[in-house]
């Protein structure tokens, strides 16, 4: 297990813009991190300052006891972290992307050689290993980029939106090679697919200007939020009284969270004029949406 | 785990050039040619008389270029594949990234290099005091258009950017200066601003001593 502490965790960007404000939490985990926020909600500051790339303003982070603000050189043999919009070296083949990635970690060349082989197969990219990366398409390149991480020794690994831009088949098969490789390890994620975090994590954490507002397992979540089923209604109709529960307007109807003895009475009355709604579980959409919109109503 | 520090200075070597001069061969023929034009130009132009200074021109040109090459590189690397973020978040000490990647420089200009050495040998008449004051100003060159790489590839913020730094650089460093011509060359106007300039310095030096 590994545990993370983060005390008081500040980015100032140029003295004025600010990026995260005053983190705090505490876990022990192994398996699947994801924190899922809107764009500029602060996710890959966060990611970089926890994967030593980045120093915050003011704060701390400790890693199984290690502080990595202080002493980075400690904690780096255990990380690897594939940054969002990386690309492979477009005059490379993935081969020697990850051999010569495998190299700068301090491996012998027969280690690296081996590694190299091995975490190509487990990508599943093997077919590619002698292609130039630049004739590669974007969920290969991808790929490649996630073999160059977890062909490491690593045992923290952070991936910044490591599934942004691919085709559905691909993101499956990123998704499915992280369940397999997450035992043993702490792989952080950041994502705005909040079906991927639904998906992978065995912790979300959740972002917003720059705050953490909500942290636990998905369960957690939903035990935590006073719904368990949201009904959306695609038209904007003057809803009935003593409506327990919240009501968010969208542009295209009304979504009634609330608990599923009230959604059954608001189906029934739904059904008797006709108008289109939907009901269902809550989902981290669903969450996510409540806990922005309460943010932006503060 | 027992890390191989050769091996992680090698890792530079094999990404930024061994592995750039095998899949883009033009990029090897464009850095040999490159300290031959001004060469050749100046032998004509001189009739032969100033083939000496140009090939010492040519060897201080490419030690420069080097530098200014390693600016674009850095840069390329960290702001277009983000690799160096990737090479943050790992073992490898700043140190051994930059060492690495500084020696990958000069396996860009060893053909051109072997090939001055050959002219050298030929056209040069040194002592021997004389071949290690080459080889300490060349060192020198390289040392400083190196670290200057280092310093601009943090400011550049991407590599359109870069490219004006070098060139600002490479007329600083390598056309102004008498890299491809003798020093005595300099208009004497010139020496008597570059004196008067001295003089001044080291009198303001005195009276703040």
């Amino acid at each position: 297990m590994t545990e993370l502490e983060v005390n008081n965790l500040t980015k100032l960007y140029d003295k004025k813009k600010l990026a995260l404000d005053s983190i705090n939490f505490s876990v022990k985990l192994n398996g699947i991190f994801a924190i899922i926020g809107r764009n500029g909600a602060g996710k890959t500051t966060f990611l970089r300052i926890l994967a030593t790339q980045l120093l915050p303003t003011s704060g701390t982070v400790l890693v199984d006891g290690v502080d990595i603000i202080k002493e980075p050189g400690k904690i780096r043999e255990r990380m690897a972290a594939v940054p969002q919009e990386a690309r492979p070296v477009n005059w490379m083949t993935p081969q020697e992307m990850i051999f010569s990635y495998l190299l700068w970690r301090g491996y012998s060349y027969y280690e690296a050689k081996v590694k190299t082989s091995e975490s190509l197969a487990t990508l599943e990219i093997t077919e590619f290993a002698k292609k130039p990366n630049r004739t590669l398409s974007g969920g290969t390149k991808r790929k490649v980029l996630v073999a160059t991480a977890i062909s490491t020794e690593a045992d923290i690994i952070f991936l910044d939106e490591p599934t942004t831009g691919l085709d559905p088949i691909s993101r499956q098969q990123i998704w499915s090679l992280l369940k397999r490789i997450k035992e043993n390890k702490l792989i952080f994620l950041t994502t705005h697919y909040l079906e991927e975090a639904e998906e992978l994590a065995d912790m979300i954490g959740i972002l917003d200007g720059g705050k953490l507002m909500g942290l636990g397992t998905l369960s957690d979540f939903r035990s935590k939020v006073d719904f368990d089923t949201v009904v959306k209604i695609y038209k904007k109709i003057k809803l009935p009284p003593g409506l327990r529960g919240n009501i968010i307007y969208e542009v295209d109807g009304i979504h009634v969270y609330t608990d599923s003895h009230f959604a059954a009475e608001l189906s029934e009355s739904l059904l008797k004029e006709g108008i289109p709604f939907s009901v269902s579980p809550l989902t981290l959409q669903d969450i996510f949406f409540n806990v922005v919109h309460k943010n932006e109503e503060k | 785990m027992k890390r191989s520090k050769i091996n992680q200075l090698l890792a530079s070597v094999l990404v930024n050039s061994i592995y750039a001069m095998k899949n883009y061969p033009v990029i090897t023929l464009n850095t040999f040619l490159a300290p031959f034009s001004l060469l050749i130009v100046i032998d004509l132009i001189s009739r032969g008389s100033l083939i000496t200074a140009s090939i010492l021109g040519g060897f201080l040109m490419q030690m420069t270029s080097s530098g200014l090459s390693l600016q674009g590189d850095l840069v390329h690397f960290k702001v277009d594949f983000k690799l160096q973020d990737m090479v943050v978040t790992s073992p490898t000490s700043a140190l051994i990234y930059y060492l690495g990647m500084a020696l990958s420089e000069l396996i860009y200009v060893l053909p051109s290099l072997l090939v001055l050495l050959l002219l050298a040998l030929i056209y040069i008449k040194v002592t021997f005091i004389g071949i290690i004051s080459i080889i300490s100003v060349l060192a020198m060159m390289f040392a400083l258009s190196t670290s200057m790489g280092f310093m601009i590839s943090s400011w550049a913020s991407d590599i359109t950017e870069s490219w004006g730094f070098s060139g600002i650089l490479s007329t600083v460093l390598s056309t102004l200066p008498p890299v491809y011509y003798p020093i005595s060359h300099i208009h004497l106007g010139l020496w008597h601003i570059f004196l008067r300039q001295l003089m001044l310095q080291s009198f303001c030096n005195h009276r703040l001593v």
